[in-house]
C-alpha cells in the first residue's frame, strides 16, 4: 500500500509557485512541493504492543517495586531452604513457639523467626512454604489460563448453539460442590503438590473462559475480524491470530490476580486439612496453624501473614500496572 | 422487546436444564466419595446397616435413587438430612436467610464502600488519594477472611469492648447491629477490592469520552459531572461481576459465620461433604446452583436493558 | 453410646491444655469435687471473669448442634449432654461415674443376674402431661428393635436384651423382646447374659424411655427435630432451641426433684473455632469453653480458671497385620514401633489438655472388680523405652529379613489440624529413635474410616471412646471376628480369653482374664499400641457452680438423685456400686 502512494506522489506534477512581490525575495525560499512520502511517515519508532507495554511498565516505580519484591521471593524459595540451617520439618519440641530472634537451644544458632509449636524454625518453613505456594499458584494460573482461553475463544467466537452449550456445561462444572471434587482427588492420587494442582485447577478455569468469552464476544464483531473473515482466514487462524492477542491485556492482568486466588484456596483448604501433606510447609497451613495461637504467639502470625500480604499486594498492584500498561486507551 | 422476552424465557428454560444436569452430575459424584453417611468411629453391625440404608433409599440402584430424587424434589421434597433427620428444606429455611441478611449487607457495603473508593481514585488520578484508596482495597484482597476475621473479632470486638467498658462490636451471635458490622465488614472486604479497582478503571474510561468533555465545556460542576454523568456510565461494568460475587460471597460466607457463630447456611457447604450428608449435599448444591445461574442471569437481564449496545439475543452466525 | 464421640474427641483433641492435673485414676471425680467446692465457698475464689450477666442462667459452650434428640436414633455426644438433662432414665450417673437409681426406686435382681425387675416411681410426669409408666419403656426398647426406627445404636439392646436380634430382624414378636410391664409402674428387663454393668446402661440415652402418644403424634423422622416436637421427662424442659446457635433449657417446676436443677436457666452456645470461644469468654459471653493446648497458657496468664478431667478417650496406633511387605506382621516391629513413641514428652508439649501417656488400652477411668479401677489392677502394660524400641525393631527386622530403609510405612490420620501435628510428632520421633521415615496421609474422618475398613493403611492413629464403664469396651474389639479389628489380627490365646471373659460370673476372674488379654493384644503382640489417655481442659468462670464433667457425662448441671431414696435392695450384683 506504501508503496503505491509513494509512486503516486512521484508522478504528481511540480508545485508552481506564484511570484510575490515583497522584502522577501523569491529566493529567501525554496519550493519543495508537498511530500505525500514524509506526510505518511511513521515518526515514532515502529514498536510491538509487547514492546509498548514493556516500556510503560519500565517507567512504573510500582510496577518495578513489586517485580523485583516477587524476584526476591522467588529466589529466596528456590536458594534459601538450602541454606538454611534448619530444616522446615526438624522438631525441638522442648523449644517450641519462641519469639524472633531467639538462638536455639541446642546449637545456638539464631532462629530469625522463632519457631512454631513443634519447636520447628519459622524461617525455613516460610521459605520452603514460599516454593509450595508459589510453585502451586503459579502452575495452576497458567494451567486455568491455558484451559480458559481455549475453553472461551471457542465459545465466544463460534457463538450461538456451540456457545450455550459450553456457557451451561461451565455453570455446571462451577456449580459441583468444590470440596466433592477436592475430597474425591485425594482419594484418588497420592497426597501432593500435584493433586493439589490437579485439584485447584479442575474447576478455577471457568473464570476465566468467561471473562475471554466475554472479550471474544465484543472482539468477533469489529472491522479487523471482519476483515480477516472475509480474506478467508480459517477460525483456527482468527483465534489465534486476531483474538488472542487482543485479550492478552485481560489474559495476563487476571493471571497475576488469579494467582493470590489460588493461595487463598490453598489456605482455606489447609484450614480444612485438605492441604499439603505434612510435614511439608505452606503458607496456607503456616497461617492455619499460626492464627490458632495468635492471641499468645503472635509473631507467628505476623511473619506469614507479612509474606502472604506482600506477595499478594505485588501481583495485585503489579496486576493493576500491567492493565493500565496493555490499555490502548492510554497509549501515548 | 418481544424479542428479549423471548431470549429471557429460552435462558429459563437453560437454567432449568443445567440445575437438572447439575444436580445429576453431582448426586452421582457424591455417591463415589469414600464412606457412608453413616459409618461413625465404632463397627455398625450389617444388619443396622441394611436397616438404615433402606430407611433412606440407599439400598436401590444409584440411578433409581437419582430419578426418585428428581421426581421428589421436583414436588419440592428434597429429603432428609441423614444424620440429624431434619428436613432439607427446613435446615434452609432456617439458615438461608441468616446467609442472605449477611450476604446482602457484606455486597451492600463492598458496593458503596467500593464504588466511592474507586472514584476517589479515578478523580484524584496519580495522587496520594488514588494510590491510599487503591492500597486500602488492595490490603482487603491480600489478607486472608480467617486471619481477617479473627483479628477483627480480636481486636474490635474483645479488645475495644474491654478498653471502653462498651460491647460497640458484638463478639458472636447474629442479632442486633452490634453483631452485624464486623462479620458483613469481614466478608466484604475482598469483594470491596474487586468493585473499587473495577470502578476505577471504569471511571478513567468515562472520564476520557466526548460527552463529559462537552459537559466541562458547558461549565459543569465537577461534581455535576461526576455525579450526574460519568458515574452513571462507569457503574455499568461493575453490575457485570455483581453474579460472581454473590458466589463469592455465599460461598466465602463459611469461614465468616464460624469465626462469629453466626447459624448461617455456609457451614452446611462444608459439613454436608464431610459427614456424606448425600441429601443435604444434593440439597445445598440445587439450592446454590439455582442462586448462581439465576444471579447470572438476573445480571445479563439486567445489563441489556440498561445498555442498549449490548445485544441479548447474541446473532447467529 | 459414645460412637460419634471418637470425631468429638478429634476436635477435642484440637484444643486443650494440662496442669498436670489429673491422669491418676480419681481425676473423673476431680471436677465433681470441685465443683462442690465452688458450691460451698461461693465467693472465695473470684478471679476477673465473674461470667455472664443474666441471673440464674449458665451460658456453657457446646461446640457442635446436637445430631438428633430422639432418644431412640442418638448417637452423639452433645446430643447425650442435652437428653441428660431434659430426660430422666432407670438409673443415673452421679458425678464420680457410678449409676444411681432415678426412676426405679426399687430394683430386684434375678439370681441368674440376667433379669432386673424394677418398681418405677410415680410422680414422674412428661411433659404433655402423661405420666411416665413402664410401658414407654417398653415402647421405647420395642422401638429401637425395629428396622424401621432406623437406630444406628440398636445393637446397643439388641444384643443385650433377650430375644433382641430375632425382634430385630422381625422372625419374633416385638412382645418377646425381653422387657414387659408387669403392671404400670413394674418394669422387667431381661438380659441374654449376666451384664455387670447393667445398671450403666440403664443410665445412657438409648435406655431412655418413650412416650408413645407424643412420638406418634409428632411423627417418628421429626421427632427431636426442634423444640416443639419433643416430648421430655426431666428436670429441664427445652424452651428455645435455635439450630446451630444455642439451645436453651429451663427448669421443669413439674418435676419430681425440682432442687435437683444447677440453676433456673441453661443455655448452650455452638462456636465451632476456638479462638472465639476464648473471645467470647473473656468477653463475658460464655461461662464455660473448652481449652486449646495452647490456650491453656494463655488462660493460666489471664487468671482463668480452669479444670481439667480424662474423658475416657484411649487413642493409639493400631497396625495392619496383613502387611507383611512392610513387616507389619511382626510382632516385635509393632512393638518397636509403638514404643518408640515419647508419650511424656507427647502430652506435656504437644497435647498440653490434661491426656495422660497412655499404660494400657483400657483408660484410667474404666472401673474393674471390687470397687477398684481395672487399670490399678491391671497395671502397666506400655511404655516408652527408645533403647528396648530399638532393639525390638532390628530384631524383628532380623527375623523378617526386612531392611529398615525398605519399609516404606505410612501413618494415617485424621485430617483435622492437632491430629496432624501429633502425626508429624510421631513421625519425627521415628525418625530420631528408630531412623526411619514415615509418611503421613491425612485423610477427612469419613475417608479415614473408609480406608481403615478396606484395609487400605499400613498404621493408622486412631482413638476409641467406651461405650460403657467396663474394659470389655475396650477388649473385645480386636478379636478376629470383631468388626472394629481393622489390622485383621488374629491370635487364638486372645480370642479364647475375652470369650471366656464374657461368660464369666466371677467379677475377680473376669478381671484376670481380661487384664491377660490387655497384655496380649497391646504389648506382647501389639496388634495396637496404646499412646495416651485423652483428656479436656476447659476454662469456668466464677458463676458456675455444681456443674459435673467427666468422662461419661460432657456436661451434667443436675445433682444425681439422693441415695436415700433407694432403701430398697439394690442388688447390683458384680457393679463397682458396691463399693461405695
Amino acid at each position: 500500500m506504501a508503496k503505491k502512494k509513494k509512486m503516486q506522489a512521484a508522478q504528481a506534477p511540480k508545485y508552481t509557485p506564484y511570484d510575490v512581490s515583497g522584502k522577501i525575495g523569491g529566493d529567501a525560499f525554496e519550493v519543495i512541493g508537498s511530500d505525500a512520502s514524509s506526510m505518511e511517515a511513521i515518526a515514532r519508532p515502529s514498536i510491538s504492543f509487547m514492546k509498548d507495554a514493556w516500556n510503560r511498565i519500565r517507567k512504573s516505580k510500582v510496577a518495578i517495586v513489586c517485580m523485583t519484591i516477587l524476584a526476591l521471593i522467588i529466589l529466596g524459595a528456590i536458594f534459601l531452604p538450602m541454606i538454611c540451617p534448619f530444616s522446615y520439618e526438624q522438631q525441638n519440641v522442648a523449644f517450641q513457639n519462641k519469639p524472633i530472634m531467639s538462638p536455639d537451644s541446642v546449637t545456638g544458632q539464631m532462629h530469625i523467626f522463632g519457631t512454631d509449636n513443634l519447636g520447628r524454625d519459622v524461617f525455613a518453613r516460610v521459605w520452603y512454604g514460599a516454593r509450595i505456594s508459589l510453585t502451586i499458584a503459579i502452575a495452576v494460573a497458567l494451567i486455568d489460563c491455558f484451559i480458559g482461553v481455549l475453553y472461551g475463544g471457542i465459545s465466544g467466537y463460534f457463538g450461538g448453539a456451540v456457545d450455550t452449550v459450553m456457557m451451561r456445561i461451565l455453570e455446571i462444572i462451577s456449580g459441583i460442590p468444590y470440596l466433592i471434587i477436592v475430597i474425591l482427588l485425594m482419594t484418588v492420587m497420592e497426597r501432593g503438590m500435584g493433586t493439589i494442582i490437579v485439584a485447584y485447577s479442575l474447576t478455577g478455569w471457568t473464570g476465566m473462559a468467561r471473562l475471554v468469552r466475554g472479550q471474544v464476544v465484543s472482539l468477533k464483531e469489529q472491522e479487523f475480524v471482519i476483515a480477516a473473515k472475509s480474506m478467508g482466514a480459517s477460525p483456527a487462524r482468527i483465534i489465534g491470530k486476531h483474538l488472542v492477542p487482543n485479550v492478552l491485556s485481560v489474559i495476563i492482568v487476571n493471571i497475576t490476580l488469579d494467582i493470590p486466588n489460588v493461595i487463598f484456596t490453598e489456605a482455606f483448604l489447609s484450614m480444612l486439612g485438605l492441604g499439603i501433606a505434612p510435614p511439608q510447609s505452606s503458607w496456607g497451613m503456616m497461617a492455619n496453624n499460626a492464627i490458632q495461637v495468635f492471641q499468645m504467639y503472635p509473631t507467628q502470625l505476623i511473619v506469614v501473614a507479612l509474606f502472604i500480604c506482600v506477595t499478594m499486594l505485588s501481583f495485585n498492584l503489579l496486576g493493576d500496572q500491567l492493565r493500565d500498561a496493555f490499555d490502548p486507551k492510554l497509549r501515548r | 422487546m418481544a424479542n428479549q422476552l423471548r431470549y429471557i424465557l429460552k435462558r429459563i428454560v437453560y437454567s432449568f436444564i443445567t440445575i437438572l444436569v447439575l444436580t445429576s452430575v453431582t448426586f452421582l459424584l457424591m455417591q463415589l466419595l469414600p464412606g457412608d453417611p453413616f459409618t461413625g468411629g465404632r463397627d455398625i453391625p450389617d444388619t443396622v446397616m441394611e436397616a438404615l440404608r433402606a430407611k433412606y433409599g440407599l439400598d436401590k440402584p444409584v440411578l433409581q435413587q437419582l430419578v426418585m430424587y428428581i421426581g421428589n424434589a421436583l414436588h419440592g421434597d428434597f429429603g432428609i438430612s441423614i444424620p440429624d433427620g431434619r428436613e432439607v428444606t427446613d435446615i434452609i429455611r432456617q439458615a438461608f436467610p441468616v446467609s442472605f441478611d449477611l450476604g446482602i449487607r457484606a455486597l451492600l457495603f463492598a458496593f458503596i464502600m467500593g464504588i466511592l473508593l474507586g472514584i476517589v481514585a479515578a478523580v484524584k488520578r496519580g495522587t496520594a488519594w488514588d494510590s491510599g484508596a487503591m492500597f486500602l482495597a488492595l490490603v482487603g484482597v491480600s489478607v486472608p477472611s480467617f486471619i481477617m476475621g479473627a483479628i477483627l473479632q480480636y481486636f474490635l470486638a474483645l479488645k475495644l469492648g474491654q478498653a471502653t467498658g462498651t460491647q460497640v462490636f458484638a463478639i458472636v451471635g447474629w442479632t442486633d447491629w452490634h453483631s452485624k458490622i464486623l462479620p458483613a465488614f469481614a466478608l466484604a472486604f475482598g469483594s470491596m477490592a474487586t468493585v473499587s479497582r473495577l470502578m476505577r478503571t471504569s471511571m478513567l474510561d468515562v472520564m476520557s469520552q466526548d460527552y463529559i468533555k462537552t459537559a466541562k465545556a458547558k461549565g459543569l460542576s465537577q461534581r455535576q459531572i461526576i455525579w450526574r454523568h460519568a458515574v452513571r456510565n462507569a457503574i455499568m461494568p461493575v453490575i457485570t461481576v455483581m453474579g460472581p460475587l454473590v458466589a463469592a460471597v455465599l460461598t466465602g460466607a463459611f469461614v465468616v459465620e464460624n469465626i462469629f457463630a453466626i447459624p448461617g447456611l455456609g457451614k452446611y457447604f462444608v459439613t454436608s461433604v464431610q459427614t456424606n450428608n448425600y441429601t443435604l449435599i444434593a440439597g445445598t448444591t440445587v439450592f446454590y446452583g439455582t442462586f448462581l445461574i439465576l444471579a447470572n442471569l438476573v445480571v445479563d437481564i439486567i445489563y441489556g436493558l440498561i445498555d442498549p449496545r449490548i445485544k441479548l439475543t447474541g446473532r447467529k452466525e | 453410646m459414645k460412637m460419634k464421640k471418637i470425631l468429638a474427641m478429634a476436635l477435642a483433641s484440637a484444643m486443650v491444655l494440662s496442669l498436670g492435673a489429673c491422669g491418676s485414676s480419681d481425676a473423673g471425680s476431680a471436677s465433681g469435687t470441685d465443683s462442690s467446692a465452688a458450691s460451698d465457698g461461693t465467693e472465695t475464689a473470684s478471679t476477673a471473669f465473674p461470667g455472664t450477666a443474666e441471673e440464674d442462667t449458665y451460658v456453657v459452650d457446646l461446640r457442635s448442634e446436637p445430631a438428633e434428640l430422639n432418644s431412640v436414633k442418638t448417637t452423639d455426644v452433645p446430643s447425650g449432654d442435652i437428653l441428660r438433662e431434659i430426660m430422666v432414665g432407670l438409673y443415673k450417673l452421679d458425678e464420680n461415674d457410678k449409676p444411681q437409681p432415678d426412676l426405679a426406686v426399687e430394683t430386684q435382681v434375678s439370681d441368674d443376674g440376667c433379669t432386673y425387675t424394677m418398681k418405677l416411681r410415680e410422680d414422674a410426669k412428661w411433659t404433655n402431661g402423661e405420666p411416665v409408666t413402664a410401658h414407654d419403656f417398653v415402647y421405647s426398647y420395642q422401638t429401637i428393635c425395629s428396622k424401621e426406627a432406623a437406630s444406628s445404636y440398636a445393637f446397643i439392646v439388641y444384643d443385650n436384651l433377650v430375644n433382641g436380634k430375632e425382634v430385630y430382624e422381625g422372625t419374633k414378636d416385638p412382645s418377646e423382646l425381653g422387657v414387659k410391664a408387669i403392671d404400670d409402674y413394674t418394669l422387667e428387663v431381661t438380659f441374654q447374659n449376666p451384664i455387670p454393668y447393667a445398671t450403666h446402661l440403664f443410665s445412657f440415652a438409648s435406655y431412655y424411655p418413650l412416650n408413645q402418644k407424643a412420638y406418634e403424634e409428632i411423627g417418628p423422622d421429626v421427632y427431636g427435630d426442634d423444640a416443639d416436637k419433643l416430648v421430655t421427662n426431666g428436670a429441664y424442659t427445652m424452651s428455645e432451641w435455635v439450630h446451630n446457635d444455642h439451645i436453651t433449657l429451663t427448669k421443669n417446676e413439674d418435676f419430681y426433684d425440682p432442687d435437683r436443677c444447677a440453676a433456673g436457666t441453661i443455655r448452650y452456645t455452638m462456636m465451632n473455632d476456638t479462638n472465639t470461644r476464648m473471645n467470647a469468654f473473656q468477653g463475658g459471653q460464655v461461662d464455660c469453653i473448652n481449652l486449646a493446648a495452647d490456650q491453656i497458657e494463655q488462660a493460666a496468664s489471664l487468671g482463668i480458671k480452669t479444670e481439667s478431667y480424662v474423658d475416657n478417650g484411649n487413642w493409639y496406633i493400631q497396625f495392619n497385620t496383613l502387611k507383611t511387605d512392610k513387616g507389619l506382621d511382626n510382632a516385635n516391629i509393632r512393638r518397636g514401633l509403638g514404643m518408640a513413641i515419647n508419650t511424656q514428652s507427647l502430652c506435656d508439649d504437644i497435647l498440653k489438655d490434661g491426656s495422660v501417656p497412655a499404660t494400657g488400652l483400657v483408660p484410667t477411668t474404666i472401673s474393674g472388680a471390687n470397687g477398684e479401677k481395672f487399670r490399678d489392677a491391671a497395671g502397666d502394660v506400655v511404655n516408652y523405652d527408645p533403647e528396648a524400641a530399638k532393639e525390638a525393631f532390628e530384631k524383628g527386622l532380623q527375623e523378617t529379613g526386612l531392611s529398615a530403609d525398605s519399609l516404606n510405612l505410612s501413618l494415617l490420620c485424621d485430617d483435622l489440624t492437632n491430629a496432624q501435628r501429633t502425626a508429624e510428632f510421631f513421625q519425627a520421633q521415628w525418625k530420631e529413635n528408630l531412623g526411619i521415615d514415615v509418611t503421613i496421609t491425612p485423610q477427612p474422618f469419613k475417608s479415614r474410616l473408609d480406608s481403615m475398613d478396606n484395609g487400605d493403611f499400613d498404621m493408622v492413629f486412631a482413638g476409641w471412646s467406651p461405650d460403657y464403664n467396663d474394659p470389655m469396651t475396650f477388649l473385645d474389639m480386636f478379636t478376629t471376628t470383631n468388626g472394629n479389628n481393622y489390622g485383621k489380627y488374629s491370635s487364638a490365646e486372645y480370642d479364647s480369653l475375652v470369650t471366656s471373659a464374657m461368660s464369666e460370673g466371677d467379677a475377680v476372674a473376669r478381671q484376670d482374664m481380661l487384664a491377660q488379654a490387655e497384655k496380649i493384644v497391646a504389648y506382647d503382640d501389639a496388634a495396637i499400641y496404646p499412646l495416651y489417655f485423652s483428656g479436656v481442659t476447659y476454662a469456668v468462670s466464677d458463676k458456675i457452680q455444681n456443674m459435673t464433667r467427666t468422662g461419661f457425662q460432657e456436661f451434667d448441671f443436675t445433682d444425681a438423685p439422693s441415695s436415700s431414696d433407694n432403701s430398697g435392695e439394690t442388688a447390683e450384683a458384680e457393679t463397682e456400686e458396691a463399693a461405695e
